[in-house]
C-alpha cells in the first residue's frame, strides 16, 4: 500500500461522506474569491470582501429548502451592512452608536428561528468598530457587503451544482457499508474476525468516535452494541443529505429521487438488523433451530457487500449473487418452526429469524432497484 | 426542596421566547459594556474586548458559557501565537506567503469540522482577524509581536470577565441549561408519544408512514442531542453535581431510557414496514385501546412524575403471556409495546421515588 492510499484511508475515516472536506471549501471559496476581486479591481476595500463572504454562504446551511437559504443569507448579509453602517455613520455620535447597537444586538438573539445570527453577526459587529468611521467608508462598505451576499448567493449554487451527486452518492455507500458491518458484528462470534472484516475499523475500535456522545461511554458494555448506536448517528447525518435536503438543479433533483429510492430500503434493512441484536448477548454462540440459517447469513454477507460495490462501481457485479433455492429452502424451514409449538426456543431466536425475513424482503427490492437503475437485468 | 426535585419532577411549561427574550437583553448589556470600553479605554484593538464578549455567547447556555471560558483564553493565546509568527517569521520577509492564507485557512476549517473543537474555532477566528487587517492596510502594517499579544490578551481576559459578569447577575436564571434540560426531557416524551401515535394508526388502518413521521422522528433526534449538550453544561452550572447522587442516577436513568426507547420505536416502524395488523393477540379495538393509553402516558409524562401509576404495562403483558404465534406482527408489535410502557414506569416512579417521600398514589387501572 503506498503512501497516498494511506493518507486516503485515513481521510475516509474521519470523513467519511466526504462532509467536512465540503464545509472546508465553502469556508475558503467565497472568501479567496472576494481576495482575488480585490486584487483585480486594486480599489479600496476593507476586509469585509475577503472575511465575510464564506459567513454568509455559511448561514445559508442552517436551512434544507431554497427559500429559507436565500433568506437567510439575506438576513445575516443585511445585518453586516446595517451593523457597519451604523458604526460608520454615528461613530463620533457614541451615546447614539451605543444605543444602536444595542438594539441590534438584542434583535440577533431575540429571534429564536433564525438563532443561527448569533453564532457569528456579532463578531463581525464587534470587528467593524475597527474599520475607519465616515458616511463615505460607510457607503462603500454597504456595497462591499452587497458584493460579498452576490459571491455568496453565487456559491450557493455553484457547491449545489459541482457536490450535491457527490455528497448524495458518498452518503449512500458509507450507510451501505456500514450496513454490512452492522450485520457482520451480530451475526459473527468471533471478535477477532469482526476487527478483521469490517470495512470501518476506526469506527468500531476507536474510543475517539465515542466523543461526540455520551450514551456511547456511559450506557454501552458490548462494543456490538456502541458501533450500531455510532451507525445511528451516521444514519442521522445521511437523512440531511438524502431525505430533507432541497435540491434546486434538475440533475441533482432526480439523482437525490434515485439514490433516496435505495437509501429509504437501507434504512429498513438497518431496523431489521436491530431485531438481531440480543440473540448473542443471550446465547453465547450461534445455534440456530431452522436449518439453513448460518449458510443465509453468509450468503446475507455476500450480497450485501457487492450490493454497495455496486452503488460504488455504478454497474452490476458480474456474477448473480442471490441464491434463491438457498432462500426458499431456509423460509420452508421458517415456515415449519413457527407452525409448531416452540415453547423452549427463546424470543430472542425467533426475533432473530424476523430480522432476517424483513432483510431479505428488503434486500430483494434493493437488488431490483439498483439492477433497473444501472440497466442490466 | 433540592435541585433534584426541580429538575425531574417539576416539568411545567417554560416561555421559551420570555426566556431568550431576557437573555438577549443581558448580551446586548454585556456589549455595550465592550463597546463603552473601546471608546473610553481610546487604545488600539480596544475591540478585541466587545469581540471576545461576542464569542463568549455565540452559544447560549450558562454552562456553555463558563465551560466555553477555558477554551476562549486559550484559543485567543494560541490563535494570536500563530498570527503573529506567521505575519513577523514569513510576511514580514516576502509578501508571497500570504497566498498560502487559503489553503491554510481552507485546512484548518476542515480539522475544526472533524474534531468539533470550540478551542481550535477561537484559534482560527483569533488568528485570521489580525492577518485580515494586515492584508488590508496600506501601510506596511507590522505588528510587535510583545505589545500586540500582550494587550490583546489582557482584552481577552476583560472580555471573558464582563461576559460571566453580566451572565451571572442580569437574568441570572433565563440561560440556565438546567432550565431547558428540564423542558427538553418533558418534549422529548411528548415527542415520543406524538410517534408512537403514528405508528399506531398506521399499523392498524395499514397506511404508509408520511412526511409528518419524518418530521417527528427529526424532532426527537434533535432533542436527544440537545439533551446530551445540555447535560455536559449543566455539570458547569452547579458545584454540588458531582456529589448530587441522586441527580446522577436520574441522569444515567434517563439516558438508558432514552436508548431504550429509540431501539424499541426503531424495531416497531420495522413491523409497520414489512407486516399488516393481525388478530393473533387481540382484537383491533382491543389492541387500539391498549396502545392509546401508553400513547397518553407519553404524552404527560408530568402526571407520572407527581406519583400517578396506571397498570396498562400489565394490561400488555397479559396479552403477550399467550405465546400461540410468536412470530406474527401484532405480537411483536404488542412487545415492543410492553417494554416501552414498562421503560416509562421505571422511569417515572424512580424519579419519584427519589425526589419525593411519599408513597406512589394508586394504582388507576386503565381500562375503566
Amino acid at each position: 500500500m503506498n503512501i497516498l492510499d494511506k493518507i486516503y484511508k485515513i481521510i475516509r475515516a474521519y470523513d467519511p461522506t466526504g462532509e467536512f472536506f465540503i464545509k472546508g471549501l465553502m469556508w475558503t471559496l467565497p472568501n479567496t474569491t472576494g481576495a482575488l476581486y480585490l486584487l483585480i479591481s486594486r480599489g479600496p476595500s476593507s476586509f469585509i470582501i475577503y472575511f465575510v463572504p464564506s459567513s454568509i454562504l455559511i448561514a445559508s446551511t442552517y436551512s434544507s429548502d431554497y427559500k429559507n437559504k436565500l433568506l437567510n443569507m439575506l438576513l445575516f448579509a443585511f445585518t453586516m451592512a446595517i451593523s457597519q453602517w451604523v458604526i460608520a455613520v454615528f461613530f463620533h455620535r457614541q451615546v447614539i452608536l451605543i444605543i444602536l447597537l444595542f438594539l441590534i444586538i438584542f434583535f440577533i438573539y431575540t429571534s429564536v428561528k433564525r438563532s443561527f445570527l448569533g453564532i457569528l453577526a456579532p463578531l463581525f459587529v464587534a470587528i467593524f468598530l475597527e474599520l475607519p468611521p465616515g458616511w463615505y467608508n460607510g457607503a462603500n462598505r454597504l456595497i462591499e457587503t452587497g458584493i460579498a451576499f452576490i459571491i455568496a448567493v453565487i456559491y450557493l449554487f455553484l457547491f449545489e451544482f459541482f457536490t450535491a451527486k457527490f455528497k448524495i452518492r458518498s452518503s449512500i455507500i458509507y450507510f451501505s457499508e456500514l450496513i454490512y458491518d452492522s450485520f457482520f458484528c451480530y451475526t459473527t462470534e468471533d471478535k477477532e474476525e469482526i476487527e478483521r472484516r469490517i470495512k470501518h475499523k476506526l469506527l468500531y475500535d476507536s474510543s475517539y468516535f465515542n466523543k461526540p456522545d455520551i450514551l456511547v461511554e456511559n450506557i454501552f458494555v458490548s462494543r456490538r452494541d456502541k458501533f450500531y448506536h455510532k451507525i445511528t448517528l451516521a444514519r442521522y447525518k445521511a437523512d440531511a443529505i438524502l431525505l430533507e435536503e432541497n435540491y434546486f438543479f434538475r440533475k441533482n433533483l432526480m439523482y437525490a429521487f434515485y439514490a433516496k429510492d435505495v437509501y429509504v430500503f437501507y434504512l429498513r434493512m438497518f431496523r431489521a438488523i436491530g431485531f438481531m441484536r440480543y440473540y448473542y448477548g443471550k446465547n453465547k454462540g450461534f445455534d440456530f433451530s431452522v436449518s439453513f440459517t448460518t449458510e443465509l447469513i453468509a450468503n446475507i454477507y455476500h450480497r450485501l457487500s457487492l450490493l454497495s460495490n455496486m452503488i460504488k462501481d455504478r454497474k452490476q457485479p458480474e456474477k448473480e449473487f442471490r441464491d434463491s433455492k438457498l432462500i426458499d429452502n431456509w423460509k420452508q424451514h421458517l415456515h415449519k418452526f413457527s407452525k409448531n409449538k416452540n415453547e423452549k426456543v427463546h424470543d430472542d431466536e425467533l426475533e432473530f429469524y424476523f430480522g432476517l425475513k424483513c432483510l431479505l424482503a428488503d434486500l430483494d427490492i434493493v437488488r431490483e432497484k439498483l439492477n433497473s437503475r444501472y440497466g442490466l437485468n | 426542596m433540592s435541585y433534584g426535585i426541580i429538575i425531574m419532577t417539576d416539568s411545567y411549561r417554560l416561555n421559551k421566547v420570555k426566556l431568550t427574550r431576557q437573555q438577549a437583553f443581558c448580551i446586548a448589556i454585556a456589549f455595550s459594556i465592550g463597546v463603552v470600553l473601546n471608546f473610553s479605554l481610546n487604545l488600539p484593538h480596544a475591540y478585541w474586548i466587545s469581540m471576545t464578549i461576542a464569542l463568549m455567547f455565540c452559544y447560549t447556555g450558562r454552562g456553555s458559557i463558563i465551560r466555553r471560558s477555558k477554551s476562549r483564553i486559550l484559543g485567543t493565546f494560541l490563535g494570536l501565537f500563530f498570527a503573529f509568527l506567521f505575519i513577523n517569521t514569513f510576511m514580514y520577509s516576502d509578501y508571497r506567503w500570504a497566498y498560502l492564507l487559503p489553503f491554510i485557512w481552507f485546512l484548518a476549517w476542515c480539522f475544526y469540522c472533524i474534531t468539533n473543537n470550540y478551542t481550535i474555532y477561537v484559534v482560527l477566528i483569533t488568528m485570521f482577524i489580525p492577518l485580515c487587517f494586515t492584508i488590508s492596510s496600506s501601510n506596511s502594517y507590522v505588528f510587535l509581536l510583545n505589545n500586540t499579544l500582550a494587550i490583546r490578551f489582557i482584552f481577552t481576559l476583560i472580555g471573558v470577565s464582563i461576559a460571566l459578569l453580566c451572565e451571572f447577575t442580569i437574568y441570572k436564571k433565563a440561560d440556565l441549561s438546567f432550565r431547558y434540560f428540564k423542558r427538553e426531557i418533558r418534549n422529548y416524551f411528548s415527542n415520543v408519544g406524538d410517534v408512537l401515535n403514528l405508528c399506531n394508526k398506521s399499523f392498524i388502518h395499514g397506511v404508509a408512514l408520511d412526511k409528518k413521521f419524518a418530521g417527528e422522528i427529526k424532532k426527537q433526534m434533535n432533542k436527544i442531542v440537545s439533551l446530551e449538550s445540555l447535560y455536559l453544561d449543566m455539570a458547569y452550572e452547579y458545584y454540588d453535581w458531582v456529589d448530587n447522587k441522586p441527580q446522577e442516577l436520574a441522569v444515567k436513568k434517563l439516558f438508558i431510557s432514552i436508548e431504550e426507547i429509540n431501539f424499541r420505536l426503531r424495531k416497531i416502524i420495522c413491523i409497520l414496514g414489512h407486516e399488516d395488523f393481525d388478530e393473533a393477540v387481540c382484537t383491533k379495538e382491543n389492541f387500539l385501546e391498549i396502545v392509546n393509553i401508553i400513547t397518553y402516558k407519553y404524552k404527560h409524562i408530568g402526571y407520572y412524575f407527581y406519583g400517578r401509576v396506571d397498570d396498562a404495562t400489565e394490561v400488555i403483558d397479559s396479552l403477550i403471556k399467550i405465546k400461540n404465534s410468536r412470530l406474527a406482527s401484532t405480537y411483536l408489535y404488542c412487545k415492543e409495546m410492553y417494554i416501552l410502557s414498562k421503560v416509562f414506569d421505571d422511569y417515572s416512579s424512580f424519579i419519584y421515588k427519589t425526589f419525593n417521600e411519599t408513597e406512589l398514589k394508586p394504582v388507576e387501572s386503565v381500562l375503566n
